[in-house]
């Protein structure tokens, strides 16, 4: 019997979907994680894993596969996710990449689908110009923390966005004033607070619509994009009701021609 | 070097609707589809981004093809070609069901005006697809090289991803 | 939209200049830009916004970081490329296509 036996009600094509389907994840920190160790269960064989940075003890309360041992070597947190699916699936093809994405644009533009796990509102902008120019459907996830006196506030966001549909400008979860203040401070956005455990329902959440993409189980698909917002404080994943204020409405940000492709390509 | 294509659902819904319109003598339809590119891993990638119907008055009567267009209709997709950076494909449909196969006639046809498209836009490649019901079959023609190359992955960009890897 | 007469302006700074688009902002590709004297590389690649971005009224970026002294680098993606720019602020795009490049340029120098 297969190991993936028990979610033979995907359909008999499943396996050789999930072989044949290629993934790439930016930013194998906490949310970055969890998905590399749900989609390797899942049995996605085929990752593109892109992080620059090395493993460190600020980063222990939150990455899944990480070791005390990871610390004191530094070890690459792609190194960390690719041993994760080793693990996991001996027969896994990973590329684990210790750089940037943005210097590896081959590799990135030839995923089926994207996961974004990463800081800042002008990566997220980044990621989802070159999805949408590759029409690769792109899952972004982040988690934040705010201090409204008194106590703190745990939330969230999982928005599939779809080449096509509605993008995260059309969600309103970027917007320019962001992107400008971030560039103002030269693009710094880490050093947010992060836990497991929202990355984790996160992270579940993300690789839900992703199956839901490849292969959907049911027939209440709702068309296009799609956001959810997480609240953690009341530990609830809802679809934003952006989703249904923009029903219907086309975006108005992609989809232009100047938009498609490489711009200055040459063959 | 591979070639992949890439369509976005709603496009490969309009192509088919438009091409299963019956024509008043044209026993099928064609259209043509403007591409961009970009490079992968291992070969480029062809973006379809919009889809040109051969108008009704550019058919030609010829009962020895399904469809015979005319140089009116030629000089209306060079002059997208032309206006815009784009590669022009050849496109029509097959209309059953299973991954759809040129005859002899659509190689001939095929060999005979997907070159010219590089008269107006010679770096960028041209080619031509075949829509079947349920599937998409395609071939390049990339500048420098006389032979088409086969494609070798098709996806299909909606709620609903779907790709096929073409087999040998 | 930059006109014949401004393109032409521009290409005595570089091999070729045209206007590209990306989400709707027009933006000027210089295909071999000349750089300032004892800069490295000599000629670049680069991308000149003619209006406000990041924060910036103009900006110019370029292919690669080049070698020398003093100058604040951030990378950027745009056009499907990796930028290198640089804090420059205070270039007006109320002026000619060139003029804006030749200011941009003199951080350069």
């Amino acid at each position: 019997m297969s190991w993936q036996a028990r979610q033979s009600f995907l359909g008999p094509e499943s396996e050789s979907v999930l072989r044949d389907v290629r993934i790439a994840i930016i930013g194998l920190g906490g949310g970055g994680s969890h998905l590399s160790q749900q989609l390797a269960h899942i049995g996605v064989t085929n990752f593109d894993l892109c992080d620059p940075d090395l493993y460190e003890d600020k980063n222990h309360n939150r990455t899944v596969g990480g070791t005390h041992a990871d610390i004191d070597a530094k070890t690459a947190k792609v190194e960390i996710a690719a041993r994760l699916i080793y693990g996991i699936n001996p027969k896994a093809e990973v590329n684990a990449i210790k750089d940037r994405w943005q210097n590896v644009l081959p590799v990135v533009r030839s995923c089926d689908v994207l996961f974004g796990c990463v800081d800042g509102y002008t990566e997220r902008d980044q990621l989802e110009q070159l999805s949408r120019r590759f029409f690769i459907p792109y899952i972004d996830i982040g988690m934040d923390v705010h201090k409204p006196e008194p106590g703190y506030v745990l939330h969230g966001q999982v928005i599939l966005s779809l080449p096509g549909s509605l993008c995260m400008r059309c969600f309103n979860f970027l917007r320019p004033e962001f992107l400008e203040k971030e560039a103002q401070n030269y693009g710094q956005a880490g050093g947010r607070p992060q836990v497991i455990w929202p990355n984790g329902a996160l992270a579940s959440t993300a690789v839900g619509l992703f199956m839901q993409l490849i292969l959907p189980w049911h027939q209440e698909i709702p068309g296009g994009s799609i956001m959810y917002d997480y609240d953690g404080n009341r530990h609830t994943m809802i679809m934003s009701p952006r989703v249904a204020a923009l029903a219907g409405v086309p975006c108005s940000h992609f989809g232009a021609l100047h938009d498609t492709g490489d711009p200055l390509w040459i063959p | 070097m591979k070639v992949s294509f890439k369509i976005q659902g709603s496009l490969v819904l309009r192509m088919r609707e438009d091409l299963r319109r019956p024509h008043p003598h044209a026993a099928e339809r064609v259209g043509f589809i403007s591409c961009r590119f970009g490079t992968i891993q291992q070969g480029v990638l062809v973006l379809a981004h919009e889809y040109h119907p051969v108008a009704d008055e550019h058919y030609e009567f010829d009962p020895n093809v399904g469809a015979r267009f005319s140089s009116a209709a030629i000089r209306s997709v060079l002059q997208i070609a032309i206006s815009k950076e784009v590669g022009i494909f050849h496109v029509h449909l097959h209309d059953r069901a299973g991954v759809p196969k040129p005859s002899l006639v659509d190689w001939r046809e095929w060999a005979k005006f997907v070159p010219n498209f590089w008269h107006v836009r010679p770096a960028l490649p041209h080619g031509a697809l075949l829509l079947s019901r349920n599937q998409i079959n395609g071939w390049c023609w990339y500048p420098g090289r006389q032979e088409p190359a086969a494609m070798s992955r098709f996806t299909v960009v909606d709620s609903r991803l779907v790709f096929r890897e073409a087999t040998a | 939209m930059i006109s014949e007469e401004e393109v032409w302006e521009l290409q005595a700074f570089c091999g070729n200049a045209r206007e590209v688009q990306q989400g709707g902002e027009a933006l000027v590709y210089l295909e071999g830009l000349r750089l300032p004297p004892d800069r490295q590389p000599p000629e670049v690649d680069a991308v000149l916004c003619l209006h406000s971005r990041e924060g910036y009224s103009t900006r110019l970026y370029l292919g690669e970081r080049v070698a020398g002294p003093g100058l604040n680098w951030t990378t950027v993606y745009l056009l499907d490329r990796q930028w290198h720019t640089w804090s420059w602020q205070g270039v007006s795009a109320n002026q000619r296509p060139a003029q804006v490049l030749a200011a941009h340029l003199k951080a350069l120098q």
